[in-house]
């Protein structure tokens, strides 16, 4: 099998380029974003904490001041899920754009935006969360309804997204008129796809928060129509997951192998595979209705098969970085079917953290295809198998590296070395093995019937036959709270001990590169109009069945417990609405004036 | 356009992978004949208790072996048939549950079978199954639906 060898790929001799500086005023925003990012991650990753315990009924809400379960379940799905990555996705792809272009950003007020705005939704959907008002989830299925301030910190989360693609797209204009005829660098394209990808597919909840929940919560709606809106967040829900994924498929494509002393495979194959994401993310939601009452059984069907069809670049990815971390190890001298895998840089928090992440994501995507299977996804729907599965997937395979990814963009953003190497690689190991515990546990017990999103820990109905499953779930979440622990360790410590270090941003070169590609994979206007074309036939027939929508749905806002009194609450909303009014006029008026001078 | 010969053997292997999950699953969809929620129709949750059939809940006998169970689910139990008071069938019947909601959203799942659907205010949801072996079944609630969801279940007894 030594055959595989990848002889194409030598070890890069050449001194490695004087990096471009990039402006302080584009780098702090960036730097800032990411930091908000790892708070949302420290908040939400400790709640998990208490969630995982309380299934071995220790129930520490209490102590840390939450008013029950659902309050902690919202914050962590909201924090996790969406700030953490949002912030980190803003900063992390607005930096490679730059990067990938050696050039500053087009708007040095858009990138300041993108921060403040996002910033500002997080404080708003966090006060009402914190404060009782918002228990929803981070669905937040209707007729739940939370407070206005959860839905309106919601859009300018949403609407940070936006900020940062704009921006890539002014940046991509601008240096196609300084490079007329080039290739589009690799970097940048994918930086690219990825947002494209999501400003389709964040339609959806654009349309429900601004069109539905936000009038509805103020009293401008009586009511709501909730399988319309859940038809609608599950049109940003599917594809949301591939804007978690897409910026580790970043890393994993064009970083890792640099990393590893090697090379992307081939250009072509990369650039092709962020165009099928860019193509089949949005038109397959319907695979999380598929035990709704309200939707066709044969539009459910057609999202079957498109789910399908979404498989296919994920499975791409896995042969092509599989492809060049082997040729990495083998021109390390590694020999035999697997000898190429102790060869690889595990000495490399790094490295080890994003490798670990595959591996667990190999999990992930396995059971990914069974909740989506139609057939199957009767057993698991709903149940603990659902944690079970996405804990490897966004809570590890994107999770894990993001962790991997702060290991040299730490260092990097502030000139520090990184403190305490082996601290981090003990962390990443106990990430994996923690993770991997944990959804052994929650899958074992999906399948004998426990319910997800439940206070399994109070439930009457509890079944003595949960009790290992339990156990197994409450091991993994304590061991991935430690590891928790020691990754701020390392990135405080990182933070505040000044050692002095030039780190630069890992940039793979391909085997194959861009100029034995074809041209018409740069043409963004071409894909995304196909993409549109997609959408608009997976999901028009969807819509015609629900429209004219059943407004008849009554909010229900305090089925959750009554609000948390907050001294000078009054005082506080209203000096976070003034400071946000005044922010976003100065920001804006500053953005209007950039555009006259 | 240059393609390795390795990367077109992985494009293909992924392709053919495809192909046959495809095959899998439209086989097991078209000839295993499972059956998915479909729509039955639209409600208002505000005048559901006097909307017909949920304006008499209850378990009803249709014809030999087949029963029909009509339920509301609200925070938090499924009326009328709270823990307390389980539906009771014999062996090999088949019931159609009728269900929606009065206020948010929930779930229906019957442990150990193939029941699981959602219940949507605004809409109704109508499942059936086939109790071919005795039994106390647990139904749960599996959609968050406030600060009671946990408590929210119920018990079909076959025997």
């Amino acid at each position: 099998m030594s055959s595989i060898a990848m002889s194409p790929v030598r070890p890069i001799t050449k001194p490695a380029e004087e990096e471009a500086e990039f402006p302080a005023a584009q780098i702090w925003p960036i730097r800032w974003s990411f930091y908000f990012g790892l708070i949302a991650l420290a908040v939400g990753g400790l709640v998990g904490l208490l969630q995982a315990v309380e299934r071995i009924d220790i129930d520490l809400y209490g102590a840390f001041g939450l008013q029950n379960y659902y309050q902690g379940l919202t914050l962590h799905g909201v924090l996790l899920a969406l700030v953490f990555t949002f912030t980190f996705s803003n900063g992390f792809l607005s930096l490679t754009t730059m990067r990938g272009f050696e050039r500053p950003l087009a708007s040095t007020l858009l990138v300041q935006g993108m921060f403040v705005v996002g910033a500002l939704g997080v404080l708003m959907a966090g006060f009402a969360m914190l404060t009782n008002q918002a228990s929803v989830l981070y669905t937040f299925y209707t007729p739940l309804q939370a407070h206005t301030l959860f839905y309106l910190g919601a859009a300018l989360l949403v609407v940070s997204t936006w900020l940062v693609s704009l921006n890539q797209l002014l940046t991509l204009r601008a240096w196609r008129r300084e490079h007329p005829g080039e290739r589009i660098p690799l970097l940048a394209f994918a930086s690219i796809a990825t947002y494209l990808m999501w400003d389709l597919a964040s339609v959806g909840i654009a349309v429900e928060v601004l069109g539905f929940l936000t009038p509805w919560s103020l009293g401008l709606l009586d009511g709501v129509d909730p399988q319309l809106n859940r038809t609608l967040f599950w049109f940003t829900g599917h594809a949301i997951v591939y804007f978690w994924l897409l910026p580790a498929y970043v890393s994993w494509y064009l970083m890792v192998p640099k990393q590893v002393g090697g090379r992307i495979y081939s250009d072509a194959l990369t650039r092709f595979v962020f165009i099928l994401f860019l193509l089949y993310s949005v038109p397959t939601g319907l695979h999380h209705q598929y035990t709704d009452p309200g939707v066709p059984v044969w539009l459910k069907t057609v999202h079957l098969f498109t789910t399908m069809l979404i498989f296919f670049p994920s499975l791409v990815t896995a042969f092509s970085i599989m492809a060049a971390l082997e040729a990495a190890g083998r021109d390390k001298g590694g020999r035999g079917l697997l000898g190429w895998i102790p060869k690889l840089p595990w000495g490399n928090p790094s490295v080890t953290a994003q490798l670990l992440a595959m591996f667990v994501f190999l999990f992930g995507g396995i059971t990914g295809l069974i909740n989506a299977s139609y057939t199957v996804n009767q057993v698991v729907h709903n149940t603990a198998f659902i944690p079970g599965h996405f804990h490897m997937t966004v809570g590890t395979a994107v999770a894990l590296t993001i962790m991997g990814i702060a290991y040299w963009l730490v260092p990097y953003l502030t000139g520090h070395a990184l403190f305490a190497p082996r601290l981090a690689l003990l962390q990443s190991w106990l990430y994996a093995v923690g993770v991997l515990i944990f959804a052994r546990g929650q899958i074992a017990g999906g399948l004998a019937g426990q319910p997800r999103r439940t206070a399994i820990g109070q439930a009457p109905y509890e079944l003595p036959s949960w009790a290992l499953d339990n156990w197994l779930t409450a091991m993994g979440g304590v061991l991935m709270t430690i590891s928790g622990a020691l990754f701020f360790i390392v990135i405080i410590g990182t933070i505040v001990r000044n050692v002095p270090a030039r780190v630069e941003i890992p940039v793979a070169e391909a085997v194959i590169s861009s100029k034995e590609s074809w041209g018409i994979l740069d043409r963004f206007g071409i894909w995304t109009a196909l993409a549109i074309g997609l959408i608009v036939i997976a999901y028009a027939p969807v819509f015609r069945s629900l429209l004219p929508a059943n407004l008849s749905a009554p909010g229900w806002n305090t089925i959750w417990g009554p609000p948390v009194a907050v001294p000078h609450g009054q005082l506080i909303l209203t000096v976070l609405a003034v400071l946000a009014i005044v922010g976003i006029f100065v920001w804006f008026w500053r953005l209007l004036q950039s555009y006259v001078d | 356009m240059k393609i390795h010969p390795f990367e077109k053997l992985f494009v293909a292997i992924s392709a053919v992978l495809l192909g046959l999950g495809l095959i899998a699953i439209g086989a097991s969809v078209f000839a295993a004949g499972i059956h998915l929620p479909a729509p039955h129709g639209r409600v208002d949750p505000q005048t559901l208790t006097s909307t017909a059939p949920f304006d008499n809940p209850g378990l009803q006998q249709t014809g030999p072996n087949h029963y029909d169970a009509v339920m509301i689910a609200q925070v938090w139990q499924y009326t009328p048939f709270p823990p307390t008071t389980p539906i009771e069938v014999p062996v090999g019947s088949t019931v159609t549950f009728t269900l929606s909601s009065s206020d948010v959203v929930h779930g229906f799942m019957i442990q150990n079978t193939a029941v699981n659907a959602m219940v949507i205010p605004g809409e109704i949801t109508q499942v059936s199954h086939t109790f071919d072996r005795p039994g106390e079944y647990l139904i749960i609630c599996h959609e968050y639906c406030g600060l009671g969801h946990h408590q929210m279940f119920g018990k079909v007894i076959v025997a």
